[in-house]
């Protein structure tokens, strides 16, 4: 469970540039949600996971991952129960690195056996774990298990980002955060990535914040919706009200309370 | 050439790829390039000489090691968690350095080995004690080299394949991934820096030994001989992966003392060697930008030319 209990960030406080990203946001995530979060350009929607996630640091507020106090945890701390995606289909994996060896690193991460011997002397996969490797990579239907080898590098946008997929949730994280992460890809890839993410999520039940600037993919997906607007949420919508939603709904929705036109930054398809 | 020269050229190159291993790890993997190592070469060169004179060859060698090895980890630390700009912490430490070394030579800029017993008398007297023939015996430092600098390629190749080598690849490849995948970056950063460190001076330890002499201007320039022979290696033998970039190295080490010998026999004036070095460096790494200059200045050609 993670809960946000009214967590605020401000940049560039007292300059003309201060801009409040986050104002006292609240918001309770239980096991196995799956929340999709929408609003427009500059929402703060990036922002509440990048807090979450540790890459700033909250002016205000708490931030509980399974009761633990995340507010004072570095990032790669909180990486080891986050897993991560995010727009740009290159920023998730080591491009120079065989795809074997970017699951390596992906699979030691937060696993428990780290210990000196595991990290100094632990030389490569063993026969069972890269079995293990091939048969989850699979799952993703790219043939990438027959390139083990072959450096990252040499995949496409959609590859990438569906390896980067598996790396962040290889081994079960407590929660996945997913900023556009098909937003970059052609329709068809998208379509291929979301489809990949949305089964895992529901094969490993894995607590999920996903942001898109889709919303038929937010309406299609998940349990649970969220609109933001300005650092604040502006409406929240459990699974049964979401069903009902329908595009229109949304957009008008959102023009009453913001007086912004949403249709400029949002797809509708 | 005589045979001599071209034997000697390979045993420098032998030596010199044991600090081509050190800029590989920064500049290569870390994607950092650090300045300290030309303080932190003779760092090494003068802890050797010190402790050889005093008559420990084996400590010698260890403690050089160790001692740029915690040269590396002050740049590290001055970059990471000071936030210090890299070159700046690079040239920082080297600075500092050279009043640290000037201290642990006891104020004099240059010491002689002359009479001293090193790792290279000690194995030569293992080899003879073993009764090699002397044509065997007159190469013993060739041998020493050769074995020493396998082992170096076995040790970093293998480290490479652990998770840490793993994770110091991934921080210079993706730092952002990296940090994803809850590693320390900075403490990666700095574990670099000390093993890239720690090798450049233990190829200083070795080097004093092997000249049987110490001066304090020994290290500079050092990391342009290493970068350049770096990269005559990777472009002639490549770098698909680890164990190919390192055998390059080792290669290119090789190549670019053979070049060196070849030039000063042909009369060229060493003191344009430098200059030499430099603009291959410069141009190599210029290659990039240039092929997208020229391919721009193509499509503008084809698109208004013929008119
Ligand atoms: N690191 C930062 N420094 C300054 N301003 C930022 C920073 N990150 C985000 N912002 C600002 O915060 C607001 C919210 O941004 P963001 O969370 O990226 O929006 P979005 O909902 O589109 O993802 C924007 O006005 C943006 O300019
Ligand atoms: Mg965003």
């Amino acid at each position: 469970m993670l809960e946000l209990k009214d967590i605020s960030i401000t940049f560039n406080e007292n300059t003309v540039n201060e801009k409040k990203a986050l104002q006292h946001i609240s918001l309770t995530v239980n096991d196995g949600d799956f929340i999709t979060i929408i609003g427009s350009n500059g929402a703060g929607k990036s922002t509440l996971l990048n807090c979450i996630s540790g890459s700033y640091e909250i002016d205000e507020g708490q931030i509980i991952l399974n009761g633990k106090h995340m507010e004072y945890m570095k990032e790669y701390n909180r990486a080891k129960k986050i897993g991560r995606l995010f727009q740009d289909p290159l920023k998730g994996t080591a491009p120079d690195m065989s795809i074997e060896e970017n699951l390596e690193l992906a699979y030691r991460r937060g696993n428990e056996q780290n210990s000196l011997y595991h990290r100094f002397f632990k030389i490569g996969l063993t026969k069972a774990e890269r079995k293990l490797m091939k048969e989850k990579v699979s799952l993703l239907g790219l043939d990438l298990e027959s390139r083990f080898a072959s450096k990252v590098g040499l995949l496409s946008g959609g590859q990438r980002q569906a390896l980067t997929l598996m790396m962040a949730t290889i081994n079960t994280p407590d929660l996945l955060l997913l900023d556009e992460h098909t937003a970059a890809l052609d329709p068809k890839t998208a379509k291929q990535v979301m489809e990949i993410t949305d089964q895992l999520i529901k094969d490993e039940k894995i607590t999920t914040i996903m942001i898109t600037h889709n919303i038929a993919q937010a309406l299609h997906y998940g349990n649970r919706l969220i609109m933001m607007n300005e650092g604040k949420i502006l409406y929240e919508f459990s699974n049964e009200e979401k069903a009902k939603l329908t595009i229109e709904d949304v957009m008008k929705l959102y023009q009453q309370k913001s007086h912004n036109d949403f249709s400029d930054s949002m797809l509708l398809d | 050439m005589s045979l001599n020269t071209i034997l000697g050229a390979i045993e420098l190159g032998l030596l010199f790829s044991i600090m081509s291993f050190g800029i590989y790890i920064t500049f290569k993997v870390l994607d950092f390039p650090d300045l300290t190592v030309d303080g932190s070469f003779t760092a090494g060169a003068v802890t050797s000489a010190v402790l050889s004179i005093a008559g420990h060859p084996y400590l010698a060698i260890l403690a050089g090691t160790l001692v740029s090895c915690f040269a590396g980890m002050v740049t590290g630390f001055l970059h990471t968690k000071m936030k210090v700009n890299y070159i700046l912490a690079g040239i920082l430490t080297m600075t500092g350095l050279y009043s640290i070394n000037l201290k642990i030579a006891g104020g004099t800029p240059n010491l002689s080995l002359f009479n001293v017993s090193t790792i290279f008398t000690e194995f030569h007297e293992l080899l003879t004690s073993i009764g090699l023939p002397s044509q065997v015996l007159e190469r013993s430092n060739l041998i020493l080299l050769l074995l020493i600098v396998i082992a170096c390629m076995l040790v970093l190749n293998l480290f490479f394949k652990t998770q840490m080598g793993l994770a110091l690849r991934a921080t210079g490849n993706n730092e952002e991934m990296v940090r994803a995948s809850s590693i320390n970056t900075d403490a990666m950063k700095i574990t670099g820096l000390a093993l890239a460190n720690a090798f450049v001076g233990l190829c200083a330890a070795i080097y004093t030994q092997h000249q049987t002499f110490y001066d304090i201007s020994q290290g500079i320039g050092m990391m342009v001989v290493a970068l350049t022979s770096i990269i005559i290696g990777e472009t002639v033998f490549g770098k698909r992966t680890v164990l190919n970039s390192l055998v390059s190295i080792v290669l290119g080490a090789m190549i670019y003392r053979l070049l060196l010998s070849f030039a000063l026999a042909q009369g060229m004036d060493p003191n344009d060697w430098k200059l030499l070095c430099a603009s291959l460096v410069a141009i190599v790494i210029s290659i990039p930008t240039i092929k997208l200059f020229i391919e721009k200045r193509r499509k503008r050609a084809r698109r208004y030319g013929g008119k």
